[in-house]
Formats: C-alpha cells, structure tokens, sequence
C-alpha cells in the first residue's frame, strides 16, 4: 500500500510535468527542483515547529512562487535553452542539498515520525495519516488534475496552451498573454511537483536525496515526455481541423492587443 | 597513448549512438523538427550512460591516473602566487591544450567546408539544405566533434578530480556555464568564460567558511542567470526585437 501510495504521489508529480511539457509545449527538466523543495520544505518546516498541514500548503506555495518566478525570468528562452537552463536549475536545487548538509540532512537525509498525525486542537480532531489515507489522497489529487487536463481542450485557457503549445509567436497574435500563461504554467508544475514530494515525505517520514534523483528520473521518463509530440508538444497543435478544439464547438475570441496585426482563426 | 585513443574514440562512439539512437528519430525533416522528442532522447541517454557508469563504478570517487603525465611534463613545479595561493604547473599544460583545441576547432568552424555547413546548418536549416549540405553527414560530423572535444576535455582534467558517476554532468553545465559566459557557437570565448569562471570559483572557495559549498554552485547559477537574460551568450550582440 506504501509503494501504491508513493507511485500516486509520483503520478501527481508527473502530471504537473505534464501540464508544462505535453500541454504547453515548454521542455522543463527542472521538475525533481519542485519535488526536492516540496519534500525538504515541509520536512524542515515540521522539524522546526510547524503543524504539518501548515507545512505542506507553505512548501507547496513556496515551490508555485519559485516556479512562477522562473517562468518570469525564462520568459525569452525555449526549444533547447530552455531545457538546458531548467536542467541546471534542478541540478542547481540537488548541489545546493548536497553542499549544504544542514538543508538535505547528508547521506541519512531528514526524517520525521511515521505515520504521521494531523491534529486540529480548534476542531478537536487528531488523524493518522496511514498509508490507506495517502492513496485516497493522492488518487483524489491525481484524478481532479487528470479531469481538468481532459477536459482542457474545450475552456479558454486549454485554448491558450493549445496556441502556445503551436508557438509563441502565433499565440502573441491571438492575443495570448505568452508571459502570463508562462508563468501560471510554470507555477502548476511547480505546485504540483512540491505536492507529490510533500506527499511522499510525509507519508515515509523520512527525505533523501537519492529520492529527489529517483522522481527525477522516473518524471523524465514517465510517458508525458512520449505522447509522440508532431512538433513542439506532445498535444496536438492550434489547427482549424483539430478534431480536440473544432471552431464549431469552442469559439475562440482574440483579446485585444495593441500588437495584435494578425486576423482571427477563422 | 593506447588509452587516450581508446577514451577519444569511446567518446566519439557514444555522441554518435546517442544521435543515431535517441536524436535522429526526433529530426524528421519532412514535418520539421520535434524539439520535445530530442530534448528528452538527449537526456534519457544521459541518464542511461550515467546510470550505466554508476552501477559498474559503485564507490563514491575514484582517482584516475595521468595518462598524459601533465605532472612529469613539467617536472611537478608549483607556481606560488602572492597571498598564499599556488597552480599547479600542469595546470598551465591543460590550458595551453585548451587554447590549441579552441583556436584549431574555432579555425576549422570558419574556414572547412565541415565547419561551414555546420554552421549554415545551426543558423538555417531549411536555407541549408537548398545550398547543397548534405545534413546527414553534417550533424553526424558536429556529434562525433562533440564527443571528441568531452572526450579531450575528460582526460585533461580527470586526473586532479575525484571522479564519480555525477560528476561528468557537473563538468558539462560547467562547460555550459563557460559557453554562455562568452558567446555561444566561439570556441576562444568558451576558453576564457572556463578561465574566468575557474578562477571566480577558486576566489569564492578561498573566502573560507562555506566558501567550498558556494564554489560548487557558483557554474550552475552563473549557467542558469545567463542564459536567462542573454540566452545567446553573455557578450552576444542583443537580438532585434520580433516585429509582430
């Protein structure tokens, strides 16, 4: 039930991987840097007092401010650089935890009493979060980001990731905030790496390093990255014969922009 | 000698499997190129070779030996700088092989038929391919280049390292980082971006403290800033805004 339990945390992982490269196009290697600031964020935090439910949103919103900020600073990069500054950043997040043993806790890693207890001494409440719990949490985290991706094709900001995933400069002229969406883009990731590392650190109350390089690995090589993209993503791009978005089903309204040159899809 | 030509020619095997094997499948040039597909083929094999080199050397560091005998060359002299630091003499070796590698492979890139269709090739494929380069030999050519160089690049400095599986992709975002510092594509500006960053980590290592640690991170930041806000190089001529 563990390593069910740890494979759905994985999962999550994977899907925030998902929403940056298969839906928007945007070849991140630095998703095991969100996993690790998850994992040790929310390790740290408990170790120094925090509840753990505190812990777990701060770490997690911690890893979505890092991943938005990113996204500001990239905001010129794709295709390889792109690849190549994100793979360095997770590498830069793994350096920093091995150098610095006081973050990662060294060899041993940092660990924490398992399993581990939510007390709510406002509600009066105490739960043990058995493995049990982690696979009904993580399977409900996974199965809503999995609904929301489904059904993505068919709300705005599906159609935004759509355009990006076709080009930035073709999403510019559709009116597409490439900056913006970037960004938000960017912080999904980020957030729902974080979770699945948070996830897996409370639920086998100890961190490692090693961990970090494993999720890396397996995000890398999980099947998001072969959803055989025809180009630059792994979805099918902006086409008016796109059977996933058709014209008829879901309009398509340019925002109005003072660089906008470019006619509307028809 | 026989170890060095068979590390040089290991290194060439590898780039150019790693091309045929995880890169080629991605470049169909009928539909044009899948950056995804060769950006994840790119890492995936990594992480193989990687993987591979970890389970057959499974202690945490080994010494390798000289097999060029840098130190011999130069009779283990020292020199002493003021203020107590001190480089080794086959330090000065490794640089005068980096700057005939660079200035060779920087001469070869502008003025050989090769190095000008790889170059035709990186700025315009398409362009490229009705002038004539024959692509498939030309890529083929710039990987084997490629393995070449990390193979060179690998026995220089290898011997004064404590080498494990990690640390030849320290070496190469290092080697990244020293690209970036100059402008990418010139060889003589990634020697001296190596040189510069060389010696900024050595001055933040003799700061003391956590000087080491810091020193370890310094290549990976510089890697990631550059290329943040100077994606073509750090002294890169600024890209013409996009008209949109």
């Amino acid at each position: 039930v563990t390593t069910l339990a740890q494979d759905l945390y994985l999962l999550v992982a994977a899907y925030g991987l998902a929403v940056a490269v298969t839906y928007a196009g945007l070849p991140v290697l630095g998703q095991s840097a969100f996993v690790a600031v998850g994992a040790f964020g929310t390790t740290q935090l408990v170790m120094h007092g925090t509840p753990l439910g505190v812990a777990v949103v701060v770490a997690v919103a911690a890893a979505a401010l890092a991943g938005y900020a990113i996204g500001f600073a990239a905001a010129r990069l794709d295709g390889g650089p792109l690849a190549l500054a994100t793979w360095a950043l997770a590498w830069l997040a793994y350096t920093a935890l091995v150098v610095f043993p006081r973050l990662g806790g060294g060899a041993q890693g940092l660990t924490r009493p398992s399993p581990a207890r939510l007390v709510s001494p406002t509600l009066g409440l105490t739960a043990v979060l058995s493995p049990w719990v982690h696979v009904a949490v993580a399977t409900a985290v996974a199965a809503v980001v999995a609904l929301v991706l489904w059904r993505s094709d068919r709300l705005a900001w599906g159609l935004d990731l759509a355009a990006l995933r076709s080009g930035p400069v073709l999403a510019e002229s559709l009116g597409v905030p490439v900056r913006r969406r970037r960004c938000a883009i960017l912080a999904v990731a980020a957030a729902l790496g974080a979770l699945g590392g948070a996830g897996t650190a409370v639920l086998l109350g100890v961190w490692r390093l090693r961990t970090t390089r494993r999720c890396c690995r397996c995000s890398c090589s999980s099947r998001f990255w072969w959803a055989a993209p025809p180009r630059g993503g792994g979805r099918p791009s902006v086409s008016p014969r796109s059977r996933r978005c058709p014209p008829s089903r879901t309009t398509w309204r340019p925002r109005s922009t003072s660089t906008r040159s470019a006619p509307a899809p028809s | 000698v026989l170890l060095v030509v068979v590390t040089l020619g290991l290194g060439v095997a590898l780039s150019v499997a790693s091309y045929a094997v995880a890169v080629r499948p991605f470049l169909d040039r009928g539909r044009g190129q899948d950056v995804m597909g060769w950006v994840a083929g790119g890492v995936t094999t990594g992480l193989v070779i990687r993987t591979a080199v970890a389970v057959s050397l499974p202690a945490a560091a080994y010494a390798v030996p000289d097999p060029l005998h840098l130190a011999a060359l130069t009779g283990g002299r020292v020199l002493r700088l003021p203020g107590g630091g001190a480089v080794a003499g086959s330090t000065f070796v490794v640089l005068a092989v980096a700057g005939v590698v660079a200035a060779s492979a920087d001469r070869l890139l502008l003025r050989s038929r090769a190095g000008r269709a790889v170059r035709a090739l990186a700025d315009d494929p398409d362009a490229a391919v009705l002038s004539g380069v024959a692509v498939e030999r030309t890529i083929v050519v710039a990987f084997a280049a490629a393995g070449l160089l990390a193979a060179t690049a690998a026995v220089l400095v290898a011997p004064g390292l404590s080498v494990s599986a990690d640390r030849g992709v320290a070496l190469g975002l290092a080697g990244a980082a020293a690209a970036v510092l100059g402008r990418l594509g010139e060889p003589r500006d990634a020697v001296v971006g190596g040189l510069v960053l060389g010696v900024a980590q050595q001055l933040v290592e003799s700061a003391g403290g956590s000087g080491a640690a810091w020193s370890e991170l310094l290549p990976l930041g510089v890697l990631v800033a550059v290329l943040a806000a100077r994606p073509r190089g750090l002294f890169a001529a600024r890209e013409p805004l996009a008209e949109l």
